[in-house]
């Protein structure tokens, strides 16, 4: 063929090439052809032959054996020329890197175990994110995002994003927001506090303002929602003036610390600190412990306090029942407005799931929502976790979300354990269900309403444990693996042609799973 | 003078990307490996027994995105500077493996995890690390199809490059327990045998073989940890890699 022809050719045959992958598609269903073949990709056509590429040995195989024929047989109908298909492994379908041969394992690069983080340069000011109206660019925030982005944590960030992003720039949450934040009773409190301090920090009563509760109630979700409010708004108590934030998990405080006293740079950590209007501090209970960091952080907090600067703090528990921390820090933490949020009603947890479905642009059966807010009652990021990963997996497969695939979405977080069938319950359950004798599992009866049931228990068996067929055959009475072979083949045949049968099976099935 | 070491795994473990058998047991796995972007959280766990490629998809994807593989027993505190696999992260030291994920979420870096059965069921003492991990989205990697056992047995065989004809292939793999582990563990004792007896894989060899990981298997095997008592298998996870 001429390069000429090749040239002229090409736009058609890729016409041609995916009316061929629509039909295989039509004919085999999309799971089929999503598992094994849309990682095709088209090589070329080379006097009557016509190759087609896949990016694994394995995938290879498979699809010779299993739609070789097919594959012929379309490529012959839609171009006369074609008399051969020829399947080979190279070739990679753009965007599906994980298909792409990699010739070389390359070293992969291991991390030496480190007691702490690497120093930081606490000196210098952030290369980006900074807040013009800031008077401490140090510790600004970075600016806020669109609500239209998707979170930092959805997408794969570039190369350089880690270095490039300042360690001092708190990272915060743009989905953590006010308005973002469900209220209800066990958490109107709190929520009401930290509004308070968001219009107008430092007023007298609210400072420090601690933020207490289990974990996953909301916490760091209104820490961050005070945090966006003042760096967007200002200090609405003073007409808008701009206020500079700190806002850090209790463990980088205590690393920073700690890297300011390795580069010799404590002054330089301490300034930064005390000249923010208002610092956040995640999570205190983590400085339990470390007695010295614990130490710097009522010296700071002290410091602002008296400068009339506004704190923030949140932990797990009261400040009287933080044990561990020094007696001075826990009275002063106490000494200003103390909120809890307690754990979700039914209700709440509803109006959450609710919430955040709609604001995921994706509807989701109200009775799948009261279905996760029973069966999930342990924290708001559980039950948020659990409604992320029925969205996301229906987003990746295509789905429509229903109560059934809730329950295999999240079986993992809905049952308390996984079930390790053995052949004696697999046998146990399947005689009591069709109302025969234990022992005619392994007797030699050959009646129907004897060996039908015996053979789905071994059919169970194959299908729920890892034995080879020899074992489940001597489990059976001593019975040849060709035995269970055939069993397995029965019924699976029987499932698919009687659907009563079909759903005794998946009903046992069910069972000795749960 | 220092004796020569027999070590268990004398030849390399490829964790190419063509060496991946995929099947329709990790199927859901690839997909969402190819997507890291719809991760809820930029986190993903991956859990399955042992031996059924849960390593080799963490190379794979860590090749791919530049992450840092790390092995979960020596996790260590520290600040993640890109995106972050770590492979037995069930055995991962609690504080370290919570302020890992809590660095990366801050920073926007995607977390794989990888462990023997769902985050859910870890069960740390940490209470914040739980509900971490207990929102962590996690997939399972099915038990393996017998065409993947196939699969895997053939290529096992030829790695150690074990001339053994096809049909006592299928008559060795229709007697070992259905998991992969079984596989490894079976081409390891087989490799072994025929090294010893310095000839060929025999239906005698592959008998024995077959016969030793049936004695194993008679008691109720819980199936991740078939050969946790044989001190034979070396696990080709992190340990030997990392």
């Amino acid at each position: 063929m001429t390069a000429g022809q090749r040239s002229r050719d090409e736009p058609q045959l890729a016409a041609q090439w995916a009316r061929v992958r629509g039909r295989l598609q039509s004919e085999v269903g999309d799971v089929e052809y999503r598992t094994w073949l849309r990682q095709m990709s088209l090589g070329g056509l080379d006097g009557d032959e016509i190759t087609v590429r896949l990016p694994t040995r394995f995938l290879r195989d498979w699809v010779r054996t299993h739609y070789g024929d097919r594959l012929n047989a379309l490529w012959q109908a839609e171009n006369r020329r074609v008399r051969r298909v020829d399947i080979r492994v190279g070739g990679i379908t753009p965007g599906d890197g994980l298909a792409e041969p990699v010739n070389v394992v390359e070293p992969v690069n291991v991390v030496e175990p480190v007691s702490v983080g690497e120093p930081v340069s606490v000196g210098e000011p952030p290369p980006q994110s900074l807040q013009p109206q800031s008077s401490s660019p140090q510790f600004a925030l970075p600016p806020p995002l669109p609500a239209s982005e998707p979170s930092p944590a959805g997408g794969l960030p570039a190369p350089d994003r880690a270095d490039g992003r300042s360690e001092n720039a708190a990272a915060l949450d743009p989905r953590f927001t006010f308005d973002s934040f469900v209220v209800g009773k066990p958490n109107e409190f709190a929520h009401a506090c930290a509004r308070r301090v968001a219009a107008n920090p430092a007023s007298a009563g609210f400072n420090p303002l601690f933020l207490y509760g289990g974990v996953g109630l909301g916490k760091t979700h209104l820490m961050h929602a005070i945090a966006w409010d003042l760096t967007r708004n200002g200090d609405a108590s003073r007409r808008g003036a701009p206020v500079s934030v700190a806002y850090m998990s209790a463990e980088k405080f205590m690393y920073r610390f700690i890297a300011a006293i390795r580069s010799q740079s404590t002054m330089e950590f301490k300034e930064q600190l005390r000249s923010v209007d208002v610092l956040m501090i995640d999570d205190l209970q983590f400085l339990i412990g470390k007695d010295a960091t614990q130490e710097e952080f009522f010296h700071t907090f002290n410091a602002l306090v008296d400068a009339g600067k506004q704190i923030v703090v949140s932990a797990d528990k009261s400040p009287s029942d933080l044990s561990g921390l020094e007696e001075r820090v826990r009275t002063r933490l106490g000494c200003g407005m103390v909120a809890d949020l307690h754990a979700t009603t039914f209700e709440l947890r509803v109006s959450i799931l609710e919430a955040k479905s709609a604001r995921a642009g994706v509807p989701v059966l109200p009775k799948v929502l009261e279905f996760l807010a029973h069966k999930i009652t342990s924290n708001v990021r559980e039950l948020e976790g659990a409604l992320n990963r029925l969205i996301a997996h229906a987003n990746l497969f295509g789905r429509t979300i229903t109560l059934e695939s809730t329950q295999e979405v999240l079986h993992d977080i809905l049952k308390a354990h996984d079930r390790r069938v053995t052949i004696e319950e697999i046998q146990r359950r399947v005689s009591e269900h069709w109302n025969i004798r234990l022992t005619d599992m392994s007797s030699a009866r050959r009646a129907r309403n004897v060996a039908r049931p015996r053979q789905v228990a071994m059919y169970l068996a194959k299908q729920l444990t890892s034995r080879s067929l020899p074992e489940i055959g001597r489990k059976f009475g001593n019975r040849d693996h060709t035995t269970v072979m055939h069993a397995v083949q029965r019924v699976g045949e029987l499932m698919e042609r009687d659907a009563s049968f079909a759903e005794d099976v998946e009903l046992l099935r069910r069972m000795l799973e749960s | 003078m220092p004796r020569q070491l027999a070590l268990p795994f004398p030849h390399a473990l490829h964790f190419r990307a063509e060496e991946f058998l995929a099947a329709a047991s990790n199927a859901e796995a690839l997909e969402w490996l190819r997507n890291t972007g719809s991760w809820p959280l930029g986190r993903l766990a991956l859990w399955g027994p042992e031996g059924c490629g849960k390593t080799h998809l963490l190379h794979l994807w860590a090749q791919q995105h530049g992450a840092d593989l790390l092995a979960g027993p020596l996790l260590a505190a520290r600040l993640p500077e890109g995106p972050v696999a770590v492979d037995d992260a069930d055995a991962a030291p609690e504080r370290p493996l919570l302020h890992l994920l809590n660095a990366a979420g801050e920073a926007g870096l995607p977390v794989l995890l990888a462990g023997r059965a769902a985050p859910a069921r870890w069960n740390p003492a940490l209470p914040d690390l739980a509900s971490r991990l207990r929102a962590t989205t996690a997939v399972r990697i099915g038990p393996a199809e017998d065409e993947l056992l196939r699969s895997l047995l053939a290529r096992l065989l030829a790695e150690r490059q074990l001339a053994v004809v096809e049909p006592l292939q299928d008559w060795l793999r229709l007697r070992l327990p259905r998991s992969q582990a079984a596989i490894r563990e079976a081409v390891a004792r087989l490799d072994h045998a025929a090294l010893a007896s310095g000839g060929r894989v025999t239906r005698a060899l592959a008998q024995a073989v077959a016969a030793g990981l049936q004695g194993e298997g008679s008691a109720d095997w819980p199936e991740d940890d078939v050969f946790a008592n044989s001190g034979v298998i070396a696990s080709p996870g992190a340990g030997m890699l990392l």
